[in-house]
């Protein structure tokens, strides 16, 4: 974790609980950097900036777990015409390695960035995407389980 | 002068010594418990080497290092095979292989089982000290280095007391009394150099154990003077000259020697492109509660499990190979995902500790 | 190189030609082979090897539409069809946009990898061989043509075929319907045994066991069998073929029995160790890893290579004829260096034998563009391909799919049968990977949880656990029938950059189809109904080939089973080769490949294919004696 603390952490809080995975799962695919710095790259530092202070303002308030975090940021993240898109965003891009182009609507207001299309971030990216692992299968081609485990029930050793 | 002869085993030439080991009386097997002691000792001692291989081999960035990652990995599965091969003259002998008792995997650092302490072995990051101990490891035994059963110096050493013992105790009567349903057949190994050898007499204990020695260390007594020809398309490299060829970051050719070394085209290794695994990780590195803590402890219960399935795998369950496979694959994504965890501020990160943990009741 | 005349010159590196290539070198012959992909493309030194293969996995890795051509080069110079170009064909104006031309009424849905190792590096691997009725569905249900080569015929070259490709299944499991207890000869088995039936498999056999279902009035139990599949399993110890190899005395190929013949897992070309069993990447479409799953590059490296000479970059263009002898001279084919440049050179290739192994469509192509074994009328006609037609639904419980091969179980129930004489008979796979293929699952249902239902973190972890777990697809993969007028044409309006012809594709779908489609809808619904399953499926009429049928629409995909355009038959009047598989017009001009066969049946075509591609080449050699 070389990246500024101050911005990493919230980042990293955010994900979590936009995600549903724990901070450790997500550093364990290695990539929060890589992600951080999409973000910053696409939406730009004034407003990516912006969210990391949002998210740990609602962090310092109502803390990290439960039902009243999860609210804040429903209400103060999702909710909002400038944040929600880039945490819809920031889901999915955890979810499959894909970013996603902002839509128009946002793009007129917050303006664009020449990074802003929908595309796989890289091949690591593809093959570290969660949705396949709250599926309980594993990413087409990575991490491949081995012969016959398919004809197993998934062992739910991470679950 | 020691004659060297080719093993063939599924269309895989290896070199190993011919002739009957030669003992000294104090330091022989004498029976059949004691046997079967050693035995189990030898499938603790195959077993030992996997997890330090396993660190240095997940340490490796993905797509780095391929040719190095190739070595390791042939020699882990190697190291596996040697473990079902232990066990199958374990089971032939009427022996039952114990895999999954808390004291079955290491402390790590450790020294070797049974060795003579001269060297630790820890759980590390790939680099040019950890492949050390890997040679170190697979040292084959000297010239003249006499068989030991208890305080071996090389893995050769004991293996040669074992095989002694199997020829001496089968003279006096028949020792091969296991039941075959119990071992292993050829069809549950795949992707690595060998083969499983079913084990009913001593020609096949012979072979099996020839199959161990021969993958792992060797000819005897060629290691550092001998100018036979080792090297060639279809001989596989005994375990240490494929660790000194990362080593030595170059190939071996047809023309080499043990006392050449390798001579052949470079082995690129980049000792930078690898996570920087805080050596010999323990759970309690991390306090009770956090994320972390759980996580490694859930790859222990995972290796765990795994060490269960080989049990079972071994003690008249042949088919439970195929669990222990796919379990194999969950350590290693585990394990690199430990890797990526960073848990310092000079950029050293987690790793899999390899620590037993009672099974999930 | 030109100048030089070889024993055999073959055209295409895919899985007919290698088979050839293999079988002939391994004889003693000195062969020719041109292929019109990348030279990178047939490296077989280990680093090369796995360096090429790793450019295809990182390209599939960024692909965002991961379709079976996905991983592979597309060349200017050599274009495939690729299957995102697919859109409805409005009114008569031909459809452009891809590599064919479609002329419609319907856009044909499959595609074709033009590059070393050709389509079998994004096929799927399942292995069926055809039943003994697909042989002589003229005969027996007057649909079709009866085949000039029966199935007992056949049978041996099946047997090379499995141990080639290197098939896994159980003998025993294989139960399809008017086959009798001969189907299998005595005592063989598979090289390996069965590739385990998934987990989803088991649930849905639960759910169907003991179930007949009533089609216009007939009863059909329904069964499951597991599915032979040429991919990597555990080695049958009962195994004991090895060859084929030529015997002299009795001119043919034949396997022989040895007690000491292990069957051992073929694995990746760069390393053998690596894809010695599949491993589970539920991925086989568009690309195999580890090359657990075969494709062509293990024979073609296999064939002697001190015999065989390999030229890439080379598309052939024409066959030359000698017109008075009516014998083949030479192939003209233009040499590329830069795929994307129009430059080329050309050059000829000459020999004794020439097969043209280059895939239904260009070998089509490269007989109309030259003018050449079509005094029948027939080249490029009786297109045919499987209609699959997909219902979806969701289990009543987790059932975990996209993992492991794309099928391991089908319902072979309705592969033949009296039915045959009102419409067609289809194989019915059970699908291992969710609603992928026509929703673009989980991709959709994430897009849909996160941006319509506002789910996030734990809640959208359960919802999707929940939902995407209990995906099931079912196949229906539908006969078509052999007709004239589905046709492979030259137009020469539409040409490729080194000046070659662009196929154009006149196509539709029968009555006869469209009721199986009819009836497949009407068992989904049973067995949907039985098992509890909340039926998702959909059909618009956006959809690239949606249908009407009864006032009933339906969508159906293509297949990548391309069969028929210059198919064999018992006449040089209705047929462009004979049962030796040679042209009737050209004595020393052979044709290999799915485009021989007269009928489809419900078969995935490639296991038949390479089984007549030994047959060939056991005539082929005959001939060069």
């Amino acid at each position: 974790m070389k990246k500024e603390q101050y911005s990493i952490e919230p980042f990293l809080d955010l994900s979590a609980i936009l995600t549903g995975f724990e901070r450790v799962d997500l550093l364990g695919t290695g990539m929060v950097d890589i992600y951080y710095d999409e973000v910053v790259n696409v939406v730009g530092k004034a407003t990516s900036r912006e969210l990391w202070e949002t998210t740990a303002q609602i962090i310092e308030r109502s803390g990290k777990d439960g039902r009243k975090f999860e609210t804040a940021i429903r209400r103060e993240i999702l909710a909002s015409a400038k944040f929600g898109p880039i945490a819809r965003n920031i889901i999915q891009m955890w979810y499959t390695g894909i970013w996603n182009e902002l839509p128009q609507s946002w793009r007129d207001l917050y303006g664009t960035s020449p990074d802003d299309t929908t595309r796989i971030i890289s091949s690591e990216a593809y093959q570290q995407g969660l949705v396949w692992e709250v599926i309980e299968a594993h990413p087409p081609a990575a991490k491949q389980p081995g012969f016959a485990s398919w004809s197993y029930r998934p062992s739910g050793d991470k679950h | 002068m020691t004659i060297i002869k080719p093993l063939i085993i599924a269309n895989r030439h290896r070199l190993v010594r011919e002739g009957r080991p030669r003992i000294p009386e104090a330091a022989r097997i004498k029976t059949l418990p004691s046997l079967r002691r050693h035995l189990q000792t030898a499938i603790e001692l195959e077993h030992s080497t996997i997890p330090p291989y396993l660190c240095a081999l997940y340490s490796i960035e993905e797509g780095d290092n391929l040719p190095s990652s190739e070595i390791i990995q042939s020699v882990v599965v190697e190291e596996m095979l040697h473990m079902i091969l232990a066990s199958n003259v374990l089971n032939a002998i009427g022996g039952q292989p114990s895999i999954n008792h808390p004291r079955f995997i290491p402390e790590y650092p450790t020294f070797l089982p049974h060795s003579d302490k001269s060297f630790e072995v820890g759980l590390q990051k790939f680099s040019k000290p950890t492949i050390d101990t890997f040679l170190r490891i697979e040292l084959p035994a000297k010239p003249k280095a006499p068989p030991e059963a208890n305080r071996y110096h090389t893995i050769g050493q004991f293996y040669e007391a074992i095989e002694d013992g199997l020829i001496r105790l089968s003279e006096e009567k028949n020792i091969f009394t296991g039941d075959r349903a119990r071992q292993i057949t050829t069809e549950y190994y795949y992707g690595g150099g060998g083969g499983v050898i079913p084990v009913h007499d001593l020609d096949s204990a012979l072979k099996a154990l020839s199959e161990i020695v021969g993958q792992g260390e060797g000819v005897y007594h060629t290691i550092f003077d001998g100018d036979h020809k080792l090297f060639g398309e279809k001989i596989e490299y005994a375990h240490y000259f494929r660790f000194n060829e990362i080593h030595e970051e170059r190939y071996y050719t047809k023309r080499d020697t043990p006392k050449s070394g390798p001579t052949g085209k470079r082995l690129p290794v980049n000792w930078d492109g690898v996570y920087d695994m805080r050596p010999n990780p323990k759970m309690k590195d991390y306090p009770k509660g956090t994320e972390l803590r759980k996580k490694i402890y859930d790859f222990n219960r995972i290796y765990v499990s795994l060490l269960d399935d080989l049990h079972r795998a071994f003690n008249g369950e042949p088919k439970q190979l195929l669990n222990a496979v796919v379990r194999m694959y969950d350590v290693k994504y585990q394990a690199i995902e430990l890797m990526k965890i960073p848990v310092n501020e000079e950029g050293m990160t987690a790793g899999p500790s390899f620590e037993y943990v009672p099974p999930k009741g | 190189m030109a100048e030089k005349i070889y024993d055999a010159v073959i055209v295409g590196a895919g899985v007919a030609g290698a088979i050839v290539a293999k079988t002939l070198t391994q004889a003693g012959y000195r062969v020719l082979l041109l292929e019109a992909g990348l030279q990178a493309g047939l490296a077989f030194a280990e680093a090369k090897a796995y360096e090429n293969y790793q450019s295809y996995m990182d390209t599939f890795y960024n692909a965002l539409a991961k379709v079976p051509n996905a991983p592979y080069p597309n060349l200017q110079d050599a274009p495939s069809p690729n299957v995102l170009d697919l859109s409805p064909i409005q009114g008569t104006t031909p459809d452009t946009t891809g590599y064919f031309v479609q002329k419609g009424p319907l856009p044909f849905g499959s595609d074709y990898a033009r590059t070393p190792g050709g389509t079998t590096l994004h096929w799927l691997g399942t292995c069926l061989r055809m039943l003994p009725n697909d042989f002589r569905l003229k005969t027996v249900y007057g649909q079709g043509v009866d085949w000039p080569i029966s199935y007992e015929e056949l049978k041996p070259y099946y047997e090379m075929a499995e141990r080639e490709i290197g098939v896994s299944a159980d003998v025993e499991d294989q139960i399809y319907p008017n086959t009798g207890k001969d189907f299998f000869g005595k005592g063989y088995v598979y090289p390996m045994r069965k590739i385990p039936q998934s987990y989803l498999d088991q649930k849905f056999i639960k759910g169907v066991r003991g179930m007949k279902v009533g089609v216009k009035g007939d009863e059909y139990e329904l069964y499951v069998i597991s599915t032979p599949q040429g991919r990597n399993s555990i080695p049958n110890d009962r195994y004991n073929l090895v060859g084929p190899v030529w015997d002299k005395a009795t001119q043919r190929l034949v396997m022989k029995h040895s007690d000491d013949a292990h069957y051992n897992p073929v694995g990746a070309i760069w390393d053998p160790y690596t894809g010695q069993r599949c491993e589970g990447n539920a991925n086989c479409v568009p690309i195999c890893p580890v090359q657990a799953k075969y494709n062509a590059l293990k024979t073609l490296k296999n064939a002697r290579r001190d015999r065989l000479d390999i030229v890439t970059q080379a598309v052939a263009s024409k066959v030359e004829i000698d017109p008075t002898t009516g014998r083949v001279t030479a192939i003209t084919y233009k040499k590329y260096q830069d795929p994307d440049s129009p430059e080329y050179t050309t050059e000829t290739a000459r020999g004794t034998i020439f097969v043209l192994a280059a895939h239904s469509v260009e070998n089509a192509k490269i007989l109309l563009a030259s003018g050449v074994a079509n005094s029948s009328n027939q080249v490029g006609r009786n297109l045919m391909d499987h209609m699959v037609f997909l219902t979806w639904g969701l289990m009543p419980e987790r059932v975990y799919p996209y993992r492991g091969p794309g099928s391991t179980s089908n319902i072979p129930v309705f592969r033949d049968g009296e039915f045959r004489e009102r419409h067609a008979a289809f194989i019915m796979p059970i699908d291992n990977w969710g609603f992928g293929w026509p929703a673009n699952a989980p991709y959709s249902d994430l897009s849909a949880a996160v941006n319509r239902m506002n789910l996030f973190g734990k809640q959208l972890r359960r919802h999707l656990n929940d939902t995407v777990a209990r995906q099931l697809l079912l196949h229906f993969e539908c006969e078509q029938l052999p007709q004239p007028e589905n046709r492979v044409m030259l137009d020469p309006r539409y040409m490729d950059q080194l000046g070659n012809f662009r196929p154009v594709i006149q196509y539709n779908v029968s009555d006869y189809t469209r009721a199986a489609m009819a009836a497949a809808k009407n068992i989904s619904d049973q067995i949907f109904a039985r098992v509890g399953i909340e039926d998702y499926s959909e059909y618009n009429p956006t959809d690239a080939d949606y249908l009407i049928y009864d006032g009933v629409g339906y969508t159906f995909w293509g297949a990548g089973h391309l069969v028929g355009t210059h198919r064999m038959g018992f006449a040089r009047s209705d047929s462009v080769v004979s049962r030796e598989q040679r042209t009737w017009d050209h004595e020393n001009l052979f044709l290999v490949g799915c485009g021989n066969m007269p009928t489809i049946g419900t078969s995935n075509p490639t296991l038949t294919m390479a089984a007549l591609s030994f047959w060939a080449a056991e005539n082929i050699i005959r001939e060069l004696q």
